[in-house]
């Protein structure tokens, strides 16, 4: 639809030295920026970032984050949070006992719970942001890191990359986190409470999802993708 | 100086960051879709007013029986049952003289949810009449909106562990209220809220022509 300068060479990454080289068209749209938030245009800072971040001249909203090797370290953190997601899942959070009979809690039988006492409703709402979002998420991280870091480019990197950012305010474990702290708060004095498997690996899955956050960008998938199918079809 | 992308007729993709360039011959209205992703682009959030309207007085229906139905019932042996309103579920805790919990979710439960709505009705307001007062505040309030309100959803997983937990019939058994799903449902429509408001509404405001009304003249001109 649009042609000519939105694919300009110019358009490389952040760190790379491509990026000041001269490009005289006053409103050539490779190097410009709409602030996201408040939609100024400006310029992306002449001596690219190395490290760090960006901010929009107006209303200080955060215009690119650079991280060394953020695609890379991404990737590491995405498969590390599967392993932890899987054992999130397949074990109990919490175990509760009183007088020799004892209730353990996954995050499946508190969907089950409620469930069955008939707010399915709440139910759904409690798998689709600890259960669905999360794998949803994690599906759409690997999809997009693990052939880039192989060097392929994924066949379907924008369907994921729009998946990622649909399910992304949805996927609610630190919050899942702080209610088991709550919980563990509310209940110690009633019974005897012990911590299952499945507390320590969501709590470390939580950590990783929080350095995925603070250092994945889309737009680095994309610039890496564009620069592999540029040395493919030269 | 201050010019705002749309006016020069420049969609940047909110996915993938690329910068694209509204054809002057496209008619207004047209929809155009970013030349890397494919992603539909829109200068400004679609119906963002009407939609987040919509959204912001659906949770303040429902913040009213989220607030007065009972969230929990807990069965005693021997004291029957006790219906717990998530307001009685604070006054418990601070009975038990677990103050730092009662301040947990009365934050999270109550104050979050309708600070959000009431500054997202602010937020609203400003930006249909018009306003140009405290743009960088209604800015960082924005932001500040959409890290705070998933924060809320800590009563309902609260409830999903006891429920699932302290289930020793007939010594003693927690079971949900119907006060759940509304703020469950209060929940979700507040993070849709959030999500619908476009916060460039609050700089179009500045007099410079913005979001949809960029004419492809205008662009061409540029």
């Amino acid at each position: 639809l649009t042609d000519s300068p939105t694919r300009s060479p110019t358009r490389s990454s952040t760190r790379s030295s491509t990026h000041s080289s001269s490009d005289s068209t006053p409103h050539s749209a490779g190097r410009l920026l709409a602030c996201p938030e408040c939609d100024l245009l400006q310029r992306e800072p002449a001596p690219a970032i190395a490290l760090g971040t960006a901010d929009c001249l107006r209303c200080g909203a955060t215009l690119l984050r650079v991280a060394p090797r953020s695609l890379e370290l991404c990737t590491a953190f995405s498969i590390a949070a599967t392993a932890l997601f899987c054992v999130g899942n397949a074990f109990p959070v919490m175990r509760l006992q009183l007088q020799a009979r004892e209730n353990s809690a996954t995050l499946f039988d508190m969907a089950a719970a409620l469930h069955v006492a008939g707010m399915s409703s709440v139910a759904a709402l409690i798998l689709a942001t600890v259960v669905v979002t999360p794998a949803l998420e994690l599906a759409a991280l690997l999809y997009i890191l693990v052939p880039l870091a192989l060097g392929r480019v994924p066949a379907q990197l924008g369907f994921a990359t729009r998946l990622l950012q649909a399910v992304k305010p949805w996927a609610m474990l630190e919050v899942l986190m702080l209610g088991v702290l709550v919980s563990i708060g509310r209940l110690e004095k009633v019974a005897y409470l012990t911590l299952g498997a499945a507390f320590w690996s969501l709590a470390a899955m939580m950590l990783l999802f929080a350095l995925i956050d603070s250092i994945f960008e889309p737009r680095e998938a994309w610039q890496r993708a564009d620069a592999l199918s540029r040395r493919r079809a030269p | 100086m201050n010019v705002s992308a749309a006016s020069r007729g420049y969609l940047q993709c909110a996915l993938c960051a690329q910068v694209n360039v509204r054809p002057a011959s496209l008619p207004a209205g047209a929809s155009l879709a970013c030349a890397r992703c494919r992603n539909e682009l829109h200068a400004r959030k679609p119906h963002s007013v009407a939609r987040t309207w919509a959204l912001v007085i659906a949770a303040y229906g429902l913040y009213v029986p989220a607030n007065l139905l009972p969230v929990l019932e807990t069965s005693t042996l021997g004291q029957g049952a006790k219906w717990d309103t998530i307001l009685s579920g604070v006054f418990q805790l601070v009975r038990d003289d677990a103050w730092p919990l009662a301040l947990v979710l009365l934050v999270a439960s109550i104050g979050v949810p309708l600070a959000k709505l009431l500054a997202l009705t602010y937020l609203l307001v400003s930006v249909q009449v018009g306003s140009t007062l405290h743009r960088h505040g209604r800015t960082r309030m924005v932001r500040l909106l959409e890290a705070v309100g998933r924060w809320s959803m800590v009563d309902i997983y609260v409830g999903g562990l006891l429920v699932s937990l302290v289930q020793f019939e007939p010594l003693v058994s927690i079971s949900p209220g119907p006060g759940a799903i509304a703020f469950g449902a209060v929940v979700v429509l507040t993070v849709m809220a959030s999500r619908s408001f476009d916060p460039r509404l609050i700089w179009d405001a500045a007099g410079q022509a913005g979001g949809e009304a960029a004419t492809p003249a205008e662009a061409a001109r540029a």
